[in-house]
């Protein structure tokens, strides 16, 4: 199963390229900086195939995807791209679902970009790649106890700014 | 592990504990005395309704799978184009490396927007618009040493030495979270908002802890006072004036709005929060702090 060989590659490609690009969403970047840096990531991992253990693809994508954004230095702005997991059905039920979270999308873009770097960050790999607090604090290189402080903040500001209480 | 060190630190965490249903009845019940739960339940539900849009799969395949057959051209190569490309490599990593090293002092100015900064070692400074920061890019990852007109947030999680320099004050970083404002040639703010931080100036020096706040002048440091903010208003469109000129007022909200404004001469001292994303209530609330006029009329800030 190594992933020298094209066809495992593949497959690995296929598990893990929309998890490496909301990875580096969550940074901040833009959506083609993210494509850029996971399609760098992937064939970083292809020309090291030989030495990089399936099971540790992961974790090694995550850790040359960052390396990309923080190489030097990069100047960032926010600017996520949301659409709905359920599309289909807001196309069945009527435009009032469509409008009602169009609003929610901008109250929700407007919290996260006023979190704090390290608690909007946190919250994304939470939240929008489902990472476990423990894969959150190896990725970012933190303890386990500071991906919960951060992830407290975001929640607060959450809170503070009560974006579903206005309209 | 002290009682008081470990309540604050339960404290700090809860929220996330919660939401991983880590909590017992009892801290739910304590929490929900502060946090309307049940709203911040819909509020992540309805977030996991959504999803960041990224590229897919079969788009992105498409060019990584022509990539990886140039690797393996590169393998079918001859091992003379081999030696030669690497010798043409290390030739081309040496310039750069060479007109990297010599490049020297990088000045950043933000225009018209925050400039936010990544470096390496996972520090991030946020530029107020119309501020400038500079550094000497070469050997800027052991020295981090960076000169700021202005005003700037820094987030510093890595240990170490860290100093910013302004005019009139030297904040030597012991912690992770501060601002910077240089509100003119004679003032400097700082505030501290995570971790601690040392400044100096020519009247000495003080330690600042987190909520903490300080203005240097040209020959003194001012007292201590606290802050009731938990991160800089600027960040969130707001900006709050304590004891500011409102020369300086002016001057600094030019640097947030795409307007001209005039250069006043007033000394008289502002205090208050002003919007920094709506020019008309901003000019309405220092006119009613004034008493004169400020409005807009093509483009330009006019005080009557």
């Amino acid at each position: 199963m190594s992933l020298c060989d094209p066809l495992v590659f593949k497959s690995v490609f296929e598990e893990l390229n929309t998890a490496v690009q909301r990875f580096l969403l969550s940074k901040g970047i833009s959506l083609e900086d993210a494509v850029d840096h996971t399609q760098e990531s992937f064939l970083k991992l292809w020309k090291n195939c030989s030495s990089v253990p399936r099971e540790k693809a992961k974790s090694y994508l995550y850790k040359v995807g960052n390396n990309l954004i923080i190489d030097g230095y990069r100047r960032t702005k926010t600017s996520l791209q949301w659409k709905s997991r359920q599309k289909e059905r807001v196309e069945k039920i009527d435009g009032q679902y469509e409008l009602e979270m169009s609003e929610f999308k901008n109250r929700l873009q407007d919290a996260i970009d006023t979190m704090s770097r390290g608690s909007r960050e946190v919250f994304m790999m939470s939240r929008f790649n489902d990472m476990k607090y423990s894969e959150i604090a190896a990725a970012l290189d933190i303890s386990v106890k500071a991906v919960e402080k951060r992830m407290h903040g975001a929640l607060k500001h959450l809170h503070d700014k009560s974006i579903l209480k206005k309209g | 592990m002290p009682l008081e060190y470990r309540m604050q630190e339960e404290e700090e965490n809860i929220l996330a504990r919660w939401l991983q249903g880590d909590i017992s009845l009892e801290e739910k019940k304590k929490l929900e005395e502060t946090y309307d739960l049940e709203s911040l339940e819909a509020v992540l539900k309805k977030q996991g309704e959504l999803e960041l849009t990224t590229v897919s799969t079969s788009v992105m395949w498409e060019t990584i799978e022509e990539k990886m057959t140039d690797k393996s051209t590169v393998n079918r190569s001859s091992k003379w184009k081999l030696i030669i490309g690497l010798i043409g490599g290390l030739l081309l990593l040496a310039l750069v490396l060479w007109k990297w090293g010599s490049q020297g002092e990088e000045r950043i100015k933000a225009e018209g927007e925050i400039e936010r900064l990544h470096f390496a070692d996972n520090t991030e400074i946020d530029i107020v618009p119309g501020s400038e920061l500079s550094y000497d890019k070469s050997n800027n990852l052991e020295e981090r040493l960076f000169h700021l007109k202005g005003q700037a947030f820094f987030n510093v999680p890595t240990p170490g030495p860290f100093t910013v320099i302004t005019s009139r004050a030297r904040v030597e970083v012991m912690g992770t979270q501060f601002d910077v404002w240089e509100v003119n040639s004679d003032e400097t703010y700082v505030r501290c908002f995570e971790g601690s931080v040392r400044v100096s100036g020519e009247g000495g020096s003080v330690e600042l802890n987190p909520m903490e706040q300080v203005l240097l002048t040209s020959d003194s440091i001012g007292e201590v006072r606290k802050t009731t903010e938990s991160e800089p208003l600027w960040m969130n469109g707001t900006k709050r004036y304590e004891r500011v000129k409102l020369k300086d007022v002016v001057h600094d909200l030019a640097c947030f709005y795409p307007y001209s404004f005039p250069e006043i001469e007033n000394n008289s001292v502002f205090n208050g929060v002003l919007p920094l994303k709506d020019i008309e209530k901003a000019l309405d609330y220092l006119s009613v702090a004034t008493g004169k006029t400020y409005r807009l009329e093509n483009q330009k800030v006019v005080v009557e």
